[in-house]
């Protein structure tokens, strides 16, 4: 491959590894981030016109425009950084087309780190980081190359442009820049030297440089996943928008847990027209018990116990504030790992809990979360669940059976499926039956301008998981039977990579709660099984998407989310000082105060003097071992045989005069200094003459002198000594 | 000159500093980005910009590293017999070598560090491990005089071009730079005398027929007589006469006339008797040259046109003040009997 070609390739990677960190944000449309490697492509054989000036001109102003109209549109939209964005997209577009020069490439790369340097704010996915290393790969090489560019246009006599006005010129450079053997096994070798350095520093770099910045101005974030069907007011039919989304919501560690798993996010009480809305919203903040945990409810139920299922949560960022948490139902508590930093932070976390017992927390906007949930199974015994009867609180009746005027036709369903059942349980089994019997689980429900729900419970039989929900809440309220929807996720896939269940967008789901005096609030599945089936897909693909999931886990916890905890906490794992974790989740957190005094008090105990004094011995070292080196090489790269009588006289005589302060210039000769010295101390000028031509005759003269010189450096010494006697300043 | 420019100018002929480094202006840019991607990656606390920055970090230290690690081993050929003239560029070739064992060198510029010269560097693109290229060097100087040859400068911007490391291999000697030559006008052109020209019976170099001899090795081949080798069965040679020489001197005035621009126009008259001694000696005349400051020996041939070049690349220009006259121009020229004179006054 010709050079030329090569450093083109090289470019049009460069390019489009930084383009493709951009579009993978999925901010800017194809077209937009495509435009630059569609214009370096066709730049690579365009018409010469594309390198004259008039395209120069014809580029500078279209650039103008392009700025003043993405500076028009971000005073107007507001979205300074998007317009910013698409700008330098714009100057890359006409930069890459056309590529003449070093100057050029070198600017295009500068352009290419600016889409990098965008990318990194708005695209924290996994696909930023893969793209890096062919980025850093290919960036490398083509600086490298460009460097030799520059080489090959100056030998080539000047730049192209100079070139283009001389014929001959323009034919060198052709020339040259079609050379096939500039790049062979060295240049090979040194850049992937290169490369793996420059890989290496960075990632020290990287992991050692102190996050000590809090963000004053900004802060760290990830853009929020938004989820319809955890904010407090849900319309019917939201969950099927995003049944099919595979994106990763949450990652589930526990003892032996495996899909499918049903998390419990936030319920819902007063339905409305097609909306179910959540009426409780007065939440208090709860205090952390000593073991830093928040329990749910009241009373406060042990949390200790065979059935307790302690679950540990990576909680993506989801949009909107509060932010639901979500446990394996019914959670009991709640728990963050212990962090004594966050009490730097401004913005610290708090845990909230309504009068349902849906439990919130507050704290940084769009950033992962890890935590602890306690959970206890919900109570399934039929026999308790029978016994418990209808004694309902007049508070807790009011607002889970209320309900809004209902079609005839859905209170006689009511009736007709359940009237006969014995105790509300019953009821409750019954309508499930029902619903599991006669209806048909699907994402396709179309009921055009009729009541959904109505239409669902009395002609369709057809939809997804709320319309289930729903039409159960709603018979049972009308039977009588105070309940509530809740709404969490179902299902989920084993991650054999990672060893957690991660669950996605599509494992969105909605399930009944139905309360039990003396009991508590039981969970009813009125959606028939089929639906896990439908999401419980395997094969090959799922395979490759488990393992990606686990690295994009890895790569946020470790990349994107890095923090100063993890910091100390490294350093923690150095002394032992950090307690075993359960789980991966919080690896590098969790530092109480102590634990970060003891790594201070380590810190301090360390032999920081033997340190420094090692330090400055080895640094002494290296400079007396260089000079020693130096002397020697310098000894053996000196001119003439040192055994011969000449030579030695002769250094000897150096070492004479310089100690009279007559130095050997480096631009003077050997005869030259000795005219010099003869010049200042006439009385030695023959004496350092014969020395000077015995020592030239023994080192050029192919003979050595017959003796001799010795004789001459004692008349030069004497000379020395008697001009000092007489005269105490230095030579000249 | 300004202070900044002297201090430069300091470390980089001070041997205190064996090695030079120089920020490049792409790399000035690249310091430039980076400290803004610091600034922006410790205030946000974005990690991905910490990556970033961790990158661009990463090349800036990787290029001053392999910038040094790139110098290591290689060498300049000190360069000697330079006799280059004011004002015109001249090529010299330069031989750069690598002692290395292992990695091959890339992008080395060298040439030699002269005081006031202007320099094209030589430049070697690949320099394999042991091996040595030469390179074409251009060298400038804009003034006529005689510099210390101070080294070899070798330098590199490999591999990324934010730096430029240089490194000064000790060389000693001295350049001679001729004055510029300025071609004299047909008045200032002595005639010869009648009857110099004429041809001499001895062998030589005019046109006239001498003789022949048998061929001798270096002879030229075309003044082989073959018909006359035949029947002497071995080669002969024809030989010319001799022709006379015309005698010159070029008598230089280099004293400071005074008033304004007085050196500047010594230093136009150097050039003009420098231009007048090249021309005459082309015509094969004799030429010697007299100055207020010393004479040089008439003679002939290029080797009598470095003897006046050299001499008056030195020549200095004496002061109005100091009593500088023709007098000695005139006496060296007097004992110079029949010999034409032409007078060279600022």
């Amino acid at each position: 491959m010709t050079f030329d070609r090569l450093h083109r390739l090289a470019t049009l990677g460069v390019i489009a590894a930084g383009l493709m960190a951009v579009h993978f944000s999925g901010e800017f449309p194809l077209w937009l981030t495509g435009t630059p490697l569609v214009a370096a492509l066709a730049g690579w054989r365009t018409h010469p016109w594309f390198r004259s000036k008039k395209a120069v001109a014809g580029a500078g102003v279209m650039t103008a425009f392009a700025g003043v109209g993405a500076l028009w549109l971000a005073f107007a939209g507001g979205d300074y950084l998007y317009w910013a964005i698409a700008f330098a997209l714009m100057l890359g577009a006409v930069k890459s087309l056309m590529l003449r020069d070093d100057a050029d490439f070198m600017q295009m790369y500068a352009l290419s780190f600016l889409h990098v340097m965008a990318a990194a704010v708005i695209n924290p996915g996994l696909s930023f980081g893969i793209l890096m290393f062919p980025y850093v790969v290919l960036l490398v090489l083509g600086l490298m190359l460009t460097n030799l560019r520059r080489g090959i246009q100056e030998q080539a006599s000047g730049r192209v442009g100079e070139a283009q006005g001389d014929p001959d010129a323009a034919r060198r450079l052709q020339g040259a820049l079609a050379r096939r053997d500039l790049v062979h096994g060295g240049f090979v070798s040194v850049t992937v030297g290169v490369t793996l350095s420059v890989f290496l520093i960075s990632l020290v770099f990287f992991f050692l440089f102190p996050r000590l910045g809090f963000g004053f101005f900004a802060q760290q974030s990830r853009r929020g996943m938004a989820i319809s069907g955890f904010s407090e007011e849900v319309t019917l039919g939201d969950f099927g928008n995003i049944a099919e989304d595979p994106q990763v919501v949450m990652r589930v560690r526990a003892p032996g847990a495996r899909p499918p798993l049903r998390m419990r996010g936030q319920s819902l009480d007063a339905y409305e027209g097609n909306t179910w809305r959540k009426t409780t919203t007065r939440r208090s903040q709860m205090t952390l018990d000593p073991e830093g945990r928040v329990r749910v409810g009241r009373p406060r139920a042990p949390i200790e116990g065979p059935d307790v299922v302690a679950q540990e949560i990576y909680l993506e960022p989801l949009a909107g504030t509060p932010r639901v948490l979500f446990g394996m139902s019914m959670p009991l508590a709640y728990q963050r790992p212990p962090n004594a930093l966050e009490a730097l932070r401004p913005a610290r976390w708090r845990f909230f809990q309504d009068a349902s017992g849906d439990v919130t927390l507050t704290g940084p906007e769009a950033v992962s979360i890890v935590y602890t949930a306690y959970s206890r199974s919900a109570p399934d015994d039929p026999a308790r669940l029978r016994g418990a009867g209808r004694d309902y609180p007049q508070e807790l009746a009011e607002v889970y059976l209320a309900l809004p005027p209902q079609q005839a036709g859905v209170e006689a369903l009511a009736r007709a499926v359940a009237g006969d059942a014995a105790t509300p349980y019953d009821a409750a089994v019954a309508l499930v039956d029902h619903f599991h019997r006669n209806f048909r689980y699907t994402l396709d429900s179309e009921h055009g301008d009729l009541d959904p729900l109505a239409n669902f419970l009395l002609t369709n039989r057809e939809g997804h998981c709320e319309y289930f929900a729903s039409g159960m809440v709603v018979l049972l309220r009308l039977l009588g039977i105070p309940a509530r929807i809740v709404n969490g996720f179902a299902g989920g896939v084993y991650n054999e990579y990672g060893d957690y269940v991660a669950l996605r967008r599509a494992d969105a789901h909605s399930w009944v709660e139905a309360y039990f005096p003396g009991v508590g609030w039981a969970t009813f599945e009125p959606t028939p099984p089929a639906f896990l089936d439908m999401r419980s897909g395997r094969g090959l693909l799922a395979d490759l998407r488990d393992a990606i999931d686990a690295v994009q886990l890895a790569w946020y916890r470790w990349v994107v989310e890095y923090n100063l905890e993890k910091q100390i906490g490294f350093l923690a794992s150095l002394f032992r000082l950090k307690r075993a974790s359960t789980s991966g989740f919080s690896d590098g957190m969790g530092l109480t105060r102590n634990e970060i005094r003891e790594l201070g008090r380590h810190l301090r105990d360390l032999p920081w003097r033997g340190v420094g004094l090692g330090l400055v011995a080895f640094l002494g070292l290296g400079l007396v071992s260089r000079w020693t080196l130096r002397r020697r090489r310098r000894a053996s790269s000196a001119l003439g045989d040192p055994a011969d009588p000449a030579v030695a006289a002769y250094r000897q005589m150096r070492k004479e005069l310089k100690r009279h302060g007559f130095v050997r210039a480096s631009s003077e000769t050997q005869l030259e200094l000795a005219e010099r010295v003869g010049r200042a101390v006439p009385g030695i000028r023959d004496a350092v003459r014969a020395v000077t031509w015995a020592y030239l005759k023994a080192v050029f003269g192919d003979r050595r002198a017959q003796g001799g010189p010795e004789v001459q450096v004692d008349a030069v010494r004497r000379g020395l000594r008697d001009r000092g006697a007489r005269d105490s300043g230095r030579a000249p | 000159m300004g202070r900044r420019h002297r201090l430069r100018e300091f470390i980089w002929r001070s041997d205190l500093f064996p090695r030079k480094l120089s920020v490049t202006r792409e790399g000035k840019a690249v310091i430039a980005i980076s400290i803004g991607l610091g600034v922006a990656a410790v205030n946000t606390g974005n990690n991905l910009l910490y990556l970033v920055f961790g990158i661009s970090l990463a090349l800036i230290l990787i290029s001053g590293v392999l910038s040094e690690a790139n110098l290591r081993g290689v060498l300049a050929d000190p360069v000697s017999g330079l006799r280059p003239m004011a004002g015109r560029a001249l090529s010299t070739v330069l031989t750069v070598r690598s002692s290395r064992r292992r990695f091959p060198a890339f992008s080395i510029e060298a040439w030699p560090l002269i005081d006031t010269a202007e320099s094209r560097p030589a430049r070697v693109l690949d320099l394999r491990p042991g091996a040595a290229v030469e390179a074409a060097c251009v060298l400038d100087f804009p003034r006529r005089g005689e510099y210390p040859l101070r080294g070899i400068v070798v330098t590199t911007a490999f591999p990324f071009s934010f730096f430029r490391k240089s490194l000064v291999i000790p060389a000693s000697g001295r350049v001679r730079v001729h004055p510029r030559l300025r071609e004299p006008s047909r008045m200032d052109v002595p005639p010869g005398r009648e009857g110099d020209d004429e041809s001499r019976p001895v062998a030589g170099r005019g046109v006239e027929f001498f003789g022949v001899r048998e061929f001798r090795q270096g002879d030229n081949p075309r003044r082989v007589l073959h018909r006359l080798s035949a029947s002497r069965s071995t080669p002969v040679v024809r030989e010319n006469e001799q022709m006379g020489i015309q005698s010159a001197w070029v008598a230089l005035v280099n004293a400071d006339p005074g008033g304004a621009g007085g050196a500047a126009r010594v230093e136009e008259a150097v050039e003009r008797a420098a231009g007048l001694a090249v021309h005459l000696v082309a015509e094969g005349r004799m030429v010697g040259l007299a100055t207020c400051s010393g004479v040089v020996p008439p003679g002939v041939g290029d080797a009598q046109v470095v003897r006046i070049l050299d001499f008056l690349a030195t020549i200095p220009v004496l002061a109005a003040g100091d009593g500088a006259t023709e007098a000695p121009v005139r006496a060296a020229v007097a004992s110079a009997q029949g010999a034409r004179v032409a007078w060279v006054r600022p």
